[in-house]
């Protein structure tokens, strides 16, 4: 079914339908939550609350594409997040250490911890672009900014990720 | 320079293997409600749709996540836990673990911790059913795993219990602690069976915060000596808990425990799953866990205390034993064929509502209670012997004391 179908269903109070929207983006929304905020326990409820929110609110979706009307309600709950926590960078031994056997683990972290120094704007502009793959203006859709402030914001988060991630060496 | 290539082949160093820990079809409620909706009343619609269908229609239950097909039996066994709850909710996720010593093989079925506990479900199987029955009878609570965990201010210890299923050869067990503290990146546990020399990791997984609700109560209650402090009730999927604190104004009786019920809008009263409380020290803190329900009127009933007696009279119109706590006496005694009845009359605070006695005459023959049932006099004993003769002496052990009482503490909801 096209998404403009199962965005009709959805709307029409269809579960199924509205899991069909959302289970595709289900990994990449949590993981660029897990990027803006730096651990998993906030990033999970983030992710909980944004589904909530968007099954609760799609009645009122106008937007064609469901993953930038998604995304911008991501993006708000964790501005909301941050904001209740009041803003901390994430301690570099707090930082990600899966199990995982397949990456440098060191490599892992240092992306981790050049992603954190940026600020919260910069942090999610680039991670929308790189990671979710967001054109520039559903970016900005997304942040609820200009197209202007959207790629000041991506420009220099990406510049300081750039000298961040030159600087540590290797990458 | 760094291309932008490079920037989304770094950011996927670091991203691309995490996953949710609950993906959206579990927790996204049935209806899509219609305007505006606190969130977390969203959500506990949600789950006591769930836990209502799953409680009376079976049918609905397995539809929408039942507890996994490791067999009946393990249903069974889960039946009327928190755990149970949590998979008929879907929030738990299969874990499988395993580790062998050749002979057996020990499984972490499933970890799941949420606001008002920490449960852990596992098994012991062998290729060898006789081996596994074997291995029940010379070990027994040796195979109950340990799992400790520590933090700066407090330990968890894990207990619980485990049943052998004779007929599908296998050990299910189920070991619970108070919740776990919340960490960053989720926990890691590890079980230890030292008398088998096993030791197995595993994740433990933590439900969203926004599937718990906690609501402050900060009510104190006087009741006959205890003070009781009702602090919180926490709402999670696996239980209501209530966090109370008390302090023994008066004298501290031995083996002395207090109850709370849980009264739900239709009336429906619930029982502790954590049986009453015991107020045996100066002060205290503790937990009573009841089934998860949405609101609820908590109601003090009351408590009860066991009395060690252990004094001997003879079995007659009149006579009496003391305790610390009151008299007991014999009244309106009659013999019959092959059973005597009398009532227990109790002079101290409270009623008699259990006896635990024996009788014995010269010979040695002995009489057991039959039953026991409370009248306004007293506490009604028959207990049958066979050929008691001569003089009968009524052994008391120990009797039970309660003062029921029905105090309303407070009604809350979750979400408020």
């Amino acid at each position: 079914m096209e998404q403009i179908q199962l965005i009709a269903a959805a709307k029409g109070g269809s579960r199924e339908a509205f899991l069909d929207l959302v289970e595709p983006l289900e990994d990449k929304l949590y993981q660029t939550a897990l990027g803006i905020v730096g651990n998993r326990h906030d990033a999970e409820d983030i992710w909980q609350s944004t589904v909530l929110k968007a099954w609760r609110n799609i009645g009122g979706l106008r937007q064609p594409v469901f993953k930038t009307w998604i995304t911008r309600i991501l993006i708000n709950e964790a501005k909301m997040h941050l904001r209740r926590l009041g803003y901390t960078p994430v301690p570099q031994e707090h930082l990600p250490q899966v199990g995982v056997t397949d990456y440098d683990v060191t490599t892992k972290l240092l992306v981790h911890s050049c992603l954190q120094e940026l600020s919260p704007d910069q942090r999610q502009a680039v991670l929308l672009r790189y990671w979710l793959d967001l054109p520039l203006e559903q970016i900005a859709q997304a942040m609820g900014v200009p197209l202007s402030t959207a790629k000041t914001r991506l420009y220099s988060g990406l510049g300081n990720l750039k000298h961040r991630l030159k600087e540590a060496d290797g990458l | 320079m760094i291309d932008d290539s490079k920037i989304t082949e770094a950011l996927g160093r670091t991203l691309e293997d995490e996953r949710p820990g609950t993906r959206a079809r579990m927790f996204l409620p049935a209806k899509r409600p219609r305007g505006r909706f606190p969130l977390l009343a969203l959500v506990a619609a949600g789950l006591l749709l769930l836990l209502i269908s799953s409680l009376t229609v079976p049918v609905v239950a397995r539809a929408m996540g039942e507890v996994p097909l490791l067999g009946e039996s393990y249903r069974k066994f889960l039946e009327g836990t928190g755990l149970e709850i949590a998979y008929k909710s879907g929030l738990v996720t299969e874990l499988n673990r395993s580790v062998t010593n050749g002979e057996v093989t020990f499984t972490i079925l499933s970890a799941y911790s949420d606001a008002t506990q920490s449960l852990v479900a596992f098994q012991y199987t062998s290729e060898d059913p006789d081996a596994l029955e074997a291995l029940w009878e010379a070990k027994g609570s040796a195979l109950f795993p340990r799992v400790e965990v520590s933090s700066l201010f407090r330990s968890y210890d894990f207990s619980g219990h485990m049943r052998y299923i004779q007929e599908e050869g296998v050990i299910y067990g189920l070991m619970s602690s108070n919740p776990l503290p919340w960490h960053l990146f989720g926990r890691t546990l590890t079980a230890e069976i030292p008398s088998l020399g096993l030791s197995l990791t595993f994740p433990l997984q933590t439900v969203s915060s926004y599937l718990n609700d906690r609501v402050k109560i900060n009510k104190t209650i006087a009741f006959e000596g205890l003070e009781l402090a009702i602090e919180e009730v926490v709402f999670s999927p696996s239980a209501t808990q209530v966090v109370y604190s008390y302090t023994n104004q008066g004298r501290v009786v031995e083996h002395k425990a207090w109850n709370m019920q849980l009264r739900s809008p239709e009336g429906i009263l619930y029982q502790s799953l954590t049986g009453s409380r015991s107020s045996r020290f100066n002060r205290g803190q503790g937990v009573m866990n009841f089934l998860p329900l949405d609101q609820v009127t908590l109601l003090f009933t009351g408590w009860n205390a066991t009395v060690d007696v252990g004094e001997e009279v003879s079995l007659q119109e009149g006579a009496s034993i003391s305790t610390r706590e009151g008299e007991v006496t014999i009244r309106e005694l009659g013999w019959e064929q092959g059973q005597v009845s009398f009532t227990l009359a109790w002079s101290g605070t409270g009623k008699l509502t259990k006896a635990g006695a024996t009788l014995r005459d010269a010979s040695g023959v002995q009489g057991a209670i039959a039953d026991a049932v409370q009248t306004d006099q007293g506490l009604r004993v028959t207990m049958e012997h066979s050929q008691l003769q001569g003089e009968v002496t009524l052994n008391l052990d120990v009797v039970e004391i309660s003062i029921e009482e029905e105090i309303e503490v407070a009604t809350v909801s979750r979400g408020k």
